[in-house]
């Protein structure tokens, strides 16, 4: 009568077994629906359109100010100039390369124009990277020299402020960078699985 | 309060959606089965949860649906909806672990839809009370049929 139970209860705890097992398994899944993932990725390229909307203001609040901070502190017209079309070709960057980019095309239009769009904007941005650091690093440079050229005194003072502001900045820049990069290659992926067969 | 509401019925579906799968898996032959039995089961949920007050536990109240809807699925009543799955599919995995689901499936799916239920309560190590709740029949009657279930089980080991 005993190893009768007890081979029911084998059986039982077997069966509960299998089943734990299925739920085990499906616990480590994620519930799809293609209309859920569009929408996270769309909701994505608004977040890269809205970078790039900050990004035009900024330059455009920049660009204006920076003429006036630098003349009060005496740095040379050429400095001046190259900082302002600096700031100015960054907007135009950023209007440039989200061109034809819209949140629409994820839930309506084209996958595939829409990952074509995204994969040239990634170009963009990693040729952007490119190019821009040295052209700060010389920026940098040429700042140092024109603040030394307004004396010791103001050498210091400056250098202090442009080595706090640059280290700053590099931290905001890389922690930016980061995120954002990491938002564009989601984007990406996200549209390459809906656009898999 | 659709915000609230969205956000506790995600919640609702991350917690037991193991459990939905499971039981749809087990009365179901295919892949697209399972899936529309899921789709139409977190439908329900989603439909019922305004007016759900806590009379039972959610758990009690989700295996209710989710049995309710294997039981009575009208396969032939076809919605155009925003098709929902889970990334994964047991009738064509082949590791260990899905033969051993199977193994249980195989022996589950020869029961009859109504015992299928009552196995899978109790498998879940729900009390005869709790598993009276979901499927609407006295715990006396659950014991009965447990009987009678378990000597089928038996049956089928020893074909």
């Amino acid at each position: 009568m005993n190893e009768i139970y007890d081979n029911n209860m084998m059986e039982l705890e077997e069966m509960r077994g299998q089943l734990n097992l299925l739920k085990q398994k499906l616990s480590e899944q994620e519930i799809v629906s293609e209309k859920l993932m569009r929408k996270v990725t769309s909701e994505r390229l608004s977040k890269i359109n809205n970078e790039g909307r900050i990004a035009v203001a900024v330059a455009a609040i920049f660009a204006p100010l920076n003429v006036f901070i630098f003349q009060d502190l005496g740095l040379s017209t050429a400095f001046i100039i190259v900082s302002t079309v600096y700031f100015l070709v960054c907007a135009g960057f950023s209007l440039y390369s989200r061109r034809g980019i819209n949140p629409d095309d994820v839930i309506y239009g084209n996958l595939v124009e829409t990952h074509r769009k995204m994969v040239r904007y990634k170009t963009l941005c990693n040729r952007w990277l490119m190019g821009v650091i040295p052209f700060l690093a010389l920026w940098f440079g040429w700042l140092m020299y024109e603040l030394y050229k307004q004396g010791q005194e103001m050498y210091r003072e400056s250098m202090l402020g442009a080595c706090i502001g640059l280290a700053i900045g590099s931290i905001c820049g890389i922690i930016y960078y980061n995120k954002s990069k990491k938002n564009l290659n989601d984007a990406i992926q996200e549209i390459n699985d809906l656009t898999k067969e | 309060m659709t915000q609230s509401l969205e956000t506790e019925f995600k919640r609702i579906v991350e917690e037991h959606k193991s459990t939905i799968y499971s039981v749809c898996y087990m009365y179901s032959k295919d892949p697209d089965e399972v899936n529309d039995l899921f789709q139409e089961s977190l439908v329900k949920v989603w439909q019922g949860l305004p007016s759900f007050k806590g009379n039972s536990s959610m758990k009690t109240w989700i295996w209710r649906i989710t049995l309710n809807t294997c039981i009575s699925a009208e396969r032939k009543k076809k919605m155009k909806t925003v098709p929902l799955s889970m990334d994964i599919n047991l009738f064509e995995d082949k590791d260990a672990n899905t033969k051993q689901v199977n193994m249980l499936k195989e022996r589950i799916s020869k029961l009859r839809p109504f015992d299928r239920a009552i196995v899978l309560l109790w498998l879940e190590n729900m009390s005869y009370d709790e598993i009276a709740a979901v499927v609407g029949i006295t715990s006396k009657q659950v014991s009965v049929r447990l009987f009678r279930i378990k000597e089928q089980l038996k049956q089928m080991t020893n074909d």
